[in-house]
């Protein structure tokens, strides 16, 4: 892409979003959006708290394995929530951390945690759901 | 040119920090808020041990059980749903916010003494109907 030649911006500093990449608004707006989600998913996640709290394996499995609605609280909590959690770390190391190659690494690690949490816990819950 | 640079770096004024305001309710809740978010990142590793482990078969689920609900367990758990629902109604306030509303000084105290009062009030309401569930 041709580099802009009113722009003092260099390629590099746009694809690290540190430049205008018309990607200002879109943080913020994801925070908004996936706190509203969760809002409204805790009290589904409660509520399937209040159903599993004190159970044994086989009452779980049989809660999962019969009805639909537990695993789907469960994976869009998580899901929604790995989301969001990733989006508030991000905020916190980027407050915090004022080593570039620090920064950068730490960001890397964030994304890859909340990703194999998603993915590990998601991939548990349908299989729960699935029986 | 980098001595300098290197000086005038020292030299440059910082913005006042922490431990230079009198602590206020408002100040309080957005640091509670960040503190109950990174908390509850972590209590989210909790969250996707019990699933895996229910979906990992009988003997995975009790160990995780066991010792979730272990007394360490427990006061970790009991910390969590505070910061759960702190955190939520924090984000509430939050959202309150960002229409324009409440950001006078009666609205935003009013709003922060809420979210305390709110999050300890939700927590000990669900770990009540817990134990009687249970």
């Amino acid at each position: 892409m041709a580099n802009n030649s009113s722009s003092m911006r260099t390629d590099v500093s746009k694809v690290r979003f540190l430049g205008s990449a018309r990607n200002g608004t879109h943080h913020a707006w994801a925070m908004r959006v996936t706190s509203l989600a969760l809002a409204l998913l805790t009290i589904g996640f409660v509520f399937l708290v209040m159903t599993l709290v004190g159970r044994s394996y086989e009452d779980v499995v049989d809660i999962f394995g019969s009805y639909i609605w537990p695993g789907v609280v469960a994976l869009l909590f998580t899901l929604v929530g790995c989301y969001h959690m990733k989006l508030g770390m991000q905020t916190i190391i980027e407050d915090y951390v004022h080593g570039e190659q620090t920064k950068l690494y730490l960001l890397m690690a964030n994304t890859f945690i909340c990703g194999l949490i998603a993915a590990a816990a998601g991939l548990a819950i349908i299989r729960l759901s699935l029986g | 040119m980098a001595e300098t640079q290197q000086r005038l770096e020292d030299r440059r004024p910082l913005s006042p920090h922490l431990q230079i305001y009198r602590p206020t309710l408002t100040m309080t809740m957005s640091i509670v808020h960040r503190i109950t978010g990174a908390a509850l990142y972590g209590a989210f590793f909790l969250l996707a041990w019990y699933f895996i482990a229910a979906a990992a078969g009988p003997e995975a689920f009790v160990w995780a059980s066991w010792t979730l609900t272990s007394i360490p367990g427990l006061i970790i758990l009991f910390g969590a749903t505070w910061a759960l629902f702190t955190h939520l109604l924090g984000g509430l306030r939050h959202a309150i916010w960002d229409t324009g509303a409440a950001m006078d000084e009666k609205g935003r105290e009013a709003l922060a003494l809420a979210t305390a009062i709110g999050g300890v009030a939700l927590t000990l309401l669900v770990w009540f109907a817990a134990f009687s569930l249970r």
